[in-house]
């Protein structure tokens, strides 16, 4: 069970904008019950940005689809997960009916899912995806087109040129960029992003990062960024979770976790990626397989693979917890053994 | 050893392993009808289809024993590159030769001198990015690695080829084999899959393996073990990596730790090579730097620097590959770009077998200095030069 | 990076030979198992499979025991008209000229069979085989095949049968089970090839290549099991079709009647006076529409069922299944776990 706790994380912005309360999501298969989300508590902050980080097969993914309310059959997502709207009562996004979910989803909460750029209809082109999504949330066409034509010129698109393609005239980058456009034309408050530059050349990668940060400032959004490539969040995230076996191990402010990492995944993470600057030779692998959803180890789901396990890691779960005064949460019992055992450099000294 | 081929023999030792020169590498847009006409008639009748030149008039060497990173974005032509250096790809123009030979005359005449086509085609092998689409997803593990045995060593029987595979599948972690050889591929994981991918094309103790992507589909953990399998394997057989990427930094881990090169594409043409850790360090051409740039570092605040930077680049529009641009084709998003990039190709320029980069800006001579700056803000830093 | 230039050592890995002998006979056996035991099994386990294998073996011993156990159908064998389940000796009833409606059923089944035979197997030939040429090398090729094949596509179907069935006049049933798909195939070559074409470029294939194999091989080992799930479907609905075909033009009375069949049966059923205006002659219609309805729906649903067979995943669940013991805490279900849930983002 992972607690991110709402009262000690005082910000001046401290308002919650997402509520995450005991949610877990599980799958029933022929070969048994998959638990791929397992009872995740989280508060997500007003105007923060907030990054998932973890491996294919971690449950970032689902988490995300959750938020939304989109976990597909036979999923089954329970607990709550409360919205706080900038003006209104908060709503359990898990409570809705389709319509009020369908006016909440992309006026309230836009999300970009991973190999979206592929999810523009190949015989449309890309005004109509507009004009249809105008259509379904009750839009005057007009004034919508209006506002997609600026936020394409934001994003450095020529706006008449992108709405009159069809998806495959486009590069990568620009069907990335008109996906953003897209999610942003109702100026929604929290923007969930699932591996936004995966599928992109680095230059994009890199421009698409910039422009998102640029956006996050200039609407005021929420941004919910999932990854499981850490460098591309490490210096844009403030708040950082780090999941593994469907759970949050780790979850602090992003520059606090990344160099003071106490979670023994986490400093073999670190360790795994590759980066210019590191030394060579710590580079190492993580031995083991990650964890079936039908069979999740017991005990700490991470003590197979951990160098700093013990027999108390084979029987006893870890919570969430985090020092006095500190928001920086581990699940952990012996993160002083993993820094000892575990040596990360996130630098080589410069010649 | 076993299987000692001709292919051991043959060639001078002056040669090296491989050889591309002047490759040019062009698709054809057009119809297979168009496709049989002669380009005589065509250019004659004014049928010019859109010719796209993936590969431009490109040389390398690789030696026994190397690695070379190839290091570019889409478009680059590494991975056409790659296919053509093994003889997957047929040039349009240039020559590919296996120690010495031309491998597509080799193919066309079965045998020349003492090589046979055979085993140069076995000499070179490739590794591709999805461990599960090179996987035959129909076969078992057993039946997909008993296949190069079968067509390369017949008088193997059966049962010996049985137990090769077995021992393989253990010596490369998939333990107890027992339990592997009957699984189809996609119960394995994607780490999994790959080193059965990487230990099919060593069956045939290649001299030389295109590694395409290789651990860009896998999980960030799991991409160390990968490569430091394949620098494993590197020494046990003495076999030459072409590594094709996108990324610097999985170019720089094996090239470095295998003392080898990294090599920058740009729109079909090599803008920057050198040993690996040099390239890396002080990269001398502006797109490398560019590249650079964009890779991002682990450490939160370094990375929080860039993050706010300004892409070093005139424009972001990347130009058509059936029309590059002229000059340096680098010319119309360099910041660092001059009149005369537009009007001149540069060469590789630079120490010869070191480091070197298709830059006029690595001849202090060069009209270069005197020729305006094609921004009129004047040129632009990156990363400090 | 340092090596060993000593010659070439190889680790033992590579070096490694068997220390027992595989006798041929163990070979023939795992060949068994995989191509046939196994694949039954699946089958069996699919309530259609297990339907459609039960009426095929029916259908069989009626072709063949069935023939020797019931006497020929001869005019005036028994009473006319005799209704069905009431004479022991006539247990379907006999038909207008007295012949025994079970006799008729059974004798005509052999001659079935080989069209279905016949006919299946012919169309699937020359459809797979212009399908994968076409698609694999593409090109002039593949062009010149496909408009071959939507040429004779476009001939108009029952026209075409009545008028070739008219000139030949065949009456060896190999003969008419080839005559009644001789556009059959047309279909099948452009699925196929549909199908070859993007795994041409796959990266398996591409990888084979590189390993030397053969043209031959690659279509073989690296093509062609993708392709088994179309070939068998393929050759299940060619066989209902033969069978629909050939009853349709054995009761048009465009094929000669040299040998009973059911479509004869119906014909006669049809044209004798009074079927359509009473009862009396009612099984006479009804035994042979049954026959035939319970043949196509045997075959349909094991072509449903067969589609398992092939798919992988099947293949590794069922095969784990044997093996009764293994626990679920195994590595194999983390990618089968991962490739099901995780992948459908």
């Amino acid at each position: 069970m992972a607690r991110a706790t709402t009262t000690e994380f005082d910000d001046a912005d401290g308002e919650t904008v997402l509520e995450v309360r005991d949610v877990e999501v599980t799958f029933d298969m022929a070969r048994g019950r998959a638990r791929v989300l397992d009872g995740i508590d989280l508060d997500i902050k007003r105007g923060e940005t907030l990054a998932f980080v973890g491996e294919s097969g971690s449950g970032k993914t689902m988490l995300a689809s959750t938020l939304m309310n989109a976990v597909f059959d036979p999923g089954v997502a329970t607990g709550e997960v409360l919205y706080y709207p900038e003006d209104g009562e908060p709503v359990d996004i898990l409570d809705l009916n389709q319509r009020q979910l369908n006016r909440l989803r992309w006026e309230e909460i836009a999300m970009v899912y991973q190999g979206a750029m592929n999810a523009f209809n190949p015989t449309q082109d890309i005004g109509t995806h507009f004009k249809e999504t105008f259509d379904a949330h009750d839009v005057d066409r007009q004034d919508g087109l209006e506002r997609a034509r600026d936020l394409l010129r934001e994003l450095n698109l020529e706006p008449q040129r992108i709405l009159d393609s069809y998806q495959h005239e486009l590069s990568g980058g620009e069907k990335q960029r008109a996906l953003l456009a897209l999610s942003l034309v109702f100026d929604p408050e929290v923007l969930i992003l699932d591996e936004p530059t995966a599928a992109l050349d680095l230059l994009m990668q890199r421009n698409i990062l910039s422009i998102l940060y640029d956006i996050q400032e200039r609407y005021d959004l929420t941004l919910v960024f999932i990854t499981h490539d850490l460098p591309v969040v490490a210096g844009f995230a403030d708040r950082l979770a780090v999941m593994y076996a469907f759970d949050i191990v780790e979850f602090g402010e992003a520059r606090d976790v990344l160099l003071n990492p106490d979670h023994p995944y986490t400093r073999l993470m670190l360790r795994s990626t590759l980066d210019l600057t590191m030394p060579l030779d710590e580079a190492r692998t993580i031995e083991g397989e990650t964890p079936d959803p039908i069979n999740v180890p017991q005990g700490c789901p991470f003590h197979p693979r951990c160098p700093a396990a013990d027999d108390r890691c084979e029987v006893e779960e870890p919570e969430l917890r985090s020092e006095q005064g500190s928001d920086h949460e581990v699940a952990c019992f012996y993160p002083d053994i993993g820094r000892e055992r575990i040596p990360v450099t996130l630098e080589e000294d410069e010649i | 050893m076993s299987a000692e081929t001709d292919a051991d023999h043959v060639g001078d030792t002056d040669e090296p392993l491989l050889s591309v020169e002047n490759l040019t590498v062009e698709f054809g847009d057009e119809s297979a009808l168009l496709e049989a006409v002669p380009a005589r008639v065509k250019d004659r009748m004014g049928w010019d289809p859109s010719r796209l030149r993936a590969v431009d008039d490109v040389s390398l060497t690789v030696e026994p024993n190397d690695v070379v990173a190839v290091i570019g974005e889409s478009g680059s032509g590494k991975t056409t590159l790659g296919k053509s250096a093994i003889g997957l790809e047929e040039p349009t123009s240039g020559q590919v030769r296996y120690r010495g030979y031309d491998i597509w005359e080799l193919r066309r005449r079965k045998q020349i001198d003492d090589l046979r086509f055979e085993d140069a085609r076995k000499a070179l092998q490739i590794v591709h990015q999805d461990p599960g689409a090179s996987l035959n997803p129909y076969r078992t593990l057993m039946s997909i690695l008993k296949e190069p045995l079968s067509r390369w060593y017949p008088d193997m029987s059966n049962a010996d080829r049985r137990e090769r595979v077995l021992e393989l599948l253990d010596e490369c972690g998939l333990t107890p084999p027992l339990e592997y050889e009957d699984r189809y591929p996609h119960e394995l994981s994607g780490g999994e899959k790959q080193r059965v991918a990487l230990v099919r094309s060593m069956l045939v103790e290649p001299d030389l393996i295109l590694a395409d992507e290789p651990v860009s589909a896998l999980d960030s953990s799991l991409r160390v073990e990968i490569m430091d399998l394949m620098l494993e394997l590197q020494d046990l057989f003495d076999t030459s990596y072409i590594f094709v990427s996108h990324n610097l930094e999985h170019a720089r881990y094996i090239a470095n730790r295998a003392d080898g090169r990294i090599a920058i594409m740009y729109l079909g043409e090599i803008v920057e090579i050198g040993p690996a850790e040099e390239v890396i360090r002080n990269p001398k051409h502006p797109y490398t730097k560019i590249l650079k740039w964009a890779t991002l570092p682990k450490h939160p605040d370094r990375a929080r620097e860039a993050i706010a930077e300004d892409i070093p680049l005139r424009t972001l529009d990347v130009p058509d590959l059936v029309e590059p641009p002229s000059g340096c084709r680098f010319h119309t998003r360099c910041p660092q770009a001059h009149e005369v990039c537009r009007t001149d190709p540069p060469d590789l320029i630079g120490s010869n077998g070191g480091h070197s980069a298709a830059c006029f800006r690595e001849d202090p001579d060069h009209e270069y200095w005197e020729s305006p700056s094609l921004d009129e803000d004047g040129d632009r830093d990156i990363m400090g030069r | 990076m340092g090596t060993d230039t000593e010659g070439s050592e190889s680790p033992s890995a590579f070096e490694a030979t068997a220390d027992y002998e595989q006798t041929t006979l163990d070979y023939l056996q795992e060949q068994l198992d995989s191509w046939v035991i196994a694949p039954t099994k699946i089958l069996w386990d699919d309530y259609r499979g297990r339907f459609g294998i039960l009426v095929i073996i029916f259908y069989i011993l009626m072709g063949t025991v069935g023939v020797v156990l019931v006497p020929a159908p001869e005019t005036n064998m028994g009473p006319r008209l005799v209704q069905p389940f009431q004479n022991p000796q006539f247990i379907l009833g006999t038909d207008g000229l007295g012949q025994g409606l079970l006799s008729l059923m059974v004798h005509s089944t052999p001659a079935m069979l080989k069209m279905i035979i016949s006919g299946a197997i012919f169309a699937n030939l020359l459809g797979v085989t212009f399908g994968l040429i076409a698609g694999y090398r593409g090109g002039t090729t593949d062009k010149a095949i496909m408009t071959f094949t939507d040429t004779v596509a476009a001939i108009p179907g029952i026209p075409l049968l009545i008028i070739l069935a008219a000139i030949i006049e065949p009456r060896n049933p190999f003969l008419v089970g080839i005559l009644v798909t001789i556009q059959g195939w047309a279909g099948s070559a452009r699925v196929i090839r549909s199908q070859v074409l993007p795994l041409a470029d796959e990266e398996h294939v591409e990888a084979a290549k590189a390993l030397g194999q053969p043209n031959s091989n690659l279509l073989v080992k690296e093509i062609l099991p993708h392709l088994l799930p179309f070939i068998f479907i393929g050759f299940l609905g060619r066989a209902t079709r033969v069978i629909s075909a050939s009853v349709g033009l054995y009761f048009l009375g465009v094929l000669p009647f040299s040998s009973q069949n059911w479509g004869v049966t119906l014909n006669s059923a049809f044209n004798s006076a009074g079927i359509m205006y009473s009862t009396r002659a009612a099984h006479w219609l009804l035994v042979p529409l049954v026959t035939i309805v319970g043949l196509t729906l045997g075959l349909t649903l094991l072509a449903q069922a067969f589609d398992q067979v092939f798919n992988p995943r099947v293949r590794a669940r069922h095969r784990r299944g044997d093996r009764g013991t293994r626990d679920i805490d195994e590595p194999t279900d983390t990618a089968d776990a991962q490739g099901e849930v995780t992948s459908i983002r």
